[in-house]
């Protein structure tokens, strides 16, 4: 479609994909990234969003009748598995937060590793919940071959939201964005989209987010 | 470059609040360091059958491992153990209520055991064969030997080696963020997270510890200076 | 209530063991680099110019006082700004190798000057008096007699401090770099965190054959060097 951009996939950590799109190092960064008002001083938003995750909580089985919705969670105990404060989850609690004087929930921010320990935390009683991407619950406990699937009745998930993601570009690169954004038009429109979005997500998410 | 000024003296003052933090990690890990480190020199030194060996493993483990992975079975793995242990036998004892900083004690004790066991033991056999000789035809027996003759000058040998170990401690200290302790790098970072700015919280980071190990290396270059004058 | 299949420890370390190569090249590099620009170091430290020892002293302080995470991002994106402000060029270079081994190059420096200084003051100075009476040239005096018997204490530390390395630059994946550890990483990703545990159980198996190799050939140093020294462990009896 646009064979004057030539894209090199470089895998790198949070920490230098975010420096590093701000300082110029990288043209753009995919993260999975959520809008919030800071980020967007630092880097240019195109007007499209790239895909949506579906943020929820994970928590035991047997606490179900208890837990419903993160509010009913945040009056039981609030005991969330610590979240990276770089992420845009730790946002997200915080304004829940900042929403619900009432019923607090227990942020406590952390560097983290990238494996799922959070799911046995959660099943060995360490904490209560874990603010979890469905794809990732999905993926690892739902699945048939997903390394948490043998404790699949143990536990459950409660949708929360969907969040728009976007990628981040460079401050710089306005012509790129805006390219970016003529392209994602074009392949919602001709259907390309939901073709991707049901291969790597198994539905279409972007119906999940509120227009 | 275009540095949010007003961002890094903020997040300087308040990544301040996380020295007693790291220092409390660092001194307490040195402290309950130094008793099996002593005995693990000796160990090795004297090539006692079976524990020696033992020993030997696990100092090539702790020391061959990135301490990553260590934090990993400390911080996650153990506890677990421990609480199906706990579970099973009818014990009410709630391993997960431990203070964070325990499991940072805890995890670094055991590293600074291993790298202090290592400089005991280059210290000791620095120590000119001559004195051994000296003391047991002086009819010392050999924990007299140690404490009056060997282990004095053992320690004398030890000071510098000592200072950079305990520099180096205190900068892994920063991977107690991973256990949700709350140290220096941990509430810079925390601080960077809202704005995004992570450069000025890394030239924070960078200037404290610059600081702190400054002040870590007079501390010792004094007790060098003091020691040796004696 | 963790699941945990030892099986896909060993497939996982067949997935790393390629990686092995990218973490010793980087490895040997900066120990080599590091090496070199340590003797300078050391020799800066010990002349007789301020100038030029008071570089090396402050030089190693400021290193050895940086957390290595901090040293490797000042490089990556600081060097090519200080290129840029000096020269103009704008280097577009983002070759990670170049940036990790600068890095690990002068962590490893600081390391060997300290060593050196440390393994020179070691050596009696009767033996440098002695070298200097016989009519031997300074360089005679350091090929023949001092770095002999500097050696046999230096090397135990010199092995720690390539321990030391080899973890340090295990920190080299949060720039990208995918050697051993950024490979790790790249598999728990693809797997969205599952089977961590065993993929990094591998891992440490493989960091500590690594580091038991490097302990291995710096005893057969030692042992080498040590011809005509006995310890007390080995020539007095326990019971004194």
């Amino acid at each position: 479609m646009y064979p004057q951009y030539k894209i090199e996939f470089v895998p790198t950590s949070d920490d230098d994909l975010l420096i590093g799109v701000q300082t110029g190092k990288y043209a753009v960064g995919i993260k999975g990234a959520w809008s919030t008002d800071e980020r967007r001083t630092k880097y240019l938003f195109p007007q499209n969003y790239l895909g949506a995750s579906v943020i929820g909580l994970t928590f035991r089985t047997e606490d179900s009748d208890k837990i419903h919705d993160l509010e009913s969670f945040a009056k039981y105990s609030g005991k969330l598995v610590p979240i990276s404060p770089q992420s845009a989850q730790y946002s997200i609690i915080t304004d829940f937060n900042n929403a619900h004087p009432d019923a607090q929930i227990k942020l406590i921010p952390s560097d983290v590793f990238n494996i799922p320990e959070s799911y046995t935390w959660v099943l060995e009683k360490r904490y209560d919940g874990f603010f979890d991407l469905q794809v990732a619950y999905k993926r690892n406990v739902l699945a048939e071959d997903g390394a948490y699937h043998q404790f699949a009745d143990k536990l459950s998930y409660v949708v929360y939201k969907a969040i728009p993601t976007w990628p981040l570009f460079n401050k710089n690169e306005t012509e790129l964005a805006v390219d970016y954004d003529k392209a994602v038009t074009i392949i919602h429109e001709n259907g390309k989209y939901t073709e991707l979005a049901n291969k790597y997500f198994g539905e279409d998410v972007s119906k999940y987010v509120q227009k | 470059m275009g540095l949010n000024l007003p961002f890094l003296t903020k997040t300087f003052m308040l990544a301040l609040k996380g020295i007693p933090v790291s220092l409390e990690i660092t001194i307490l890990s040195l402290l309950f360091a130094v008793i099996p480190a002593y005995y693990m020199a000796l160990a090795r030194l004297y090539h006692i059958k079976i524990l020696s060996q033992i020993i030997s493993i696990f100092i090539s483990f702790i020391r061959g491992t990135p301490i990553v992975i260590q934090i990993l079975f400390i911080y996650s793995l153990l506890p677990s153990l421990i609480n199906a242990a706990a579970v099973r036998t009818g014990s009410s004892f709630n391993i997960f209520n431990t203070h964070p900083v325990i499991y940072a004690v805890v995890v670094f004790s055991l590293h600074t055991s291993v790298m202090l066991s290592e400089v005991i033991r280059a210290s000791i056999s620095t120590v000119d064969n001559g004195q051994f000789d000296a003391s047991y035809a002086l009819g010392m027996k050999q924990s007299q030997a140690f404490r009056l003759i060997i282990m004095p000058q053992a320690v004398v040998e030890a000071v510098p080696n000592l200072g950079t170990l305990t520099v180096n401690l205190f900068k892994e200290t920063s991977l107690s963020f991973l256990m949700t302790v709350q140290d220096i790098t941990a509430i810079a970072k925390i601080e960077a997270s809202y704005g995004y700015n992570y450069i000025e919280a890394y030239i924070d980071i960078f200037i404290i510890y610059l600081i702190m190990c400054s002040l870590i290396q007079l501390i010792f270059y004094i007790a060098e200076r003091i020691i040796t004058r004696k | 209530m963790r699941p945990f299949d030892p099986v896909y420890i060993v497939r996982y370390f067949y997935e790393l063991v390629p990686f092995i190569g990218r973490t010793l090249q980087v490895m040997i590099l900066s120990v080599i680099c590091g090496t070199v620009c340590g003797a300078l170091l050391a020799w800066a430290r010990l002349s007789s110019s301020r100038t030029a020892r008071s570089f090396s002293v402050v030089y190693v302080h400021i290193i050895r006082c940086t957390p290595s995470i901090v040293l490797l991002f000042i490089v990556y994106y600081g060097l090519p700004k200080l290129i840029e402000s000096l020269t103009g060029i704008r280097t577009g270079y983002n070759g990670k190798l170049l940036y990790v081994t600068i890095t690990l190059s002068l962590l490893f420096a600081a390391a060997m000057c300290e060593l050196f200084r440390a393994a020179y003051s070691a050596v009696d100075t009767g033996q440098k008096d002695a070298a200097f009476c016989c009519g031997f040239t300074p360089f005679q005096t350091a090929y023949l007699i001092i770095i002999p018997q500097a050696l046999t204490a230096a090397i135990p530390v010199f092995c720690n401090e390539v321990i030391a390395l080899l973890k340090q630059g295990a920190l080299a994946f949060t720039i990208g770099f995918i050697d051993l550890m950024g490979e790790t990483d790249v598999i728990v990703a693809r797997n969205y965190g599952a089977h961590g545990l065993e993929v990094y159980i591998a891992l440490a198996v493989i960091y500590w054959g690594l580091s038991i190799i490097i302990e291995q050939i710096a005893g057969i140093f030692e042992q080498r060097t040590m011809r005509g020294k006995t310890f007390p462990d080995e020539k007095r009896s326990l019971k004194a």
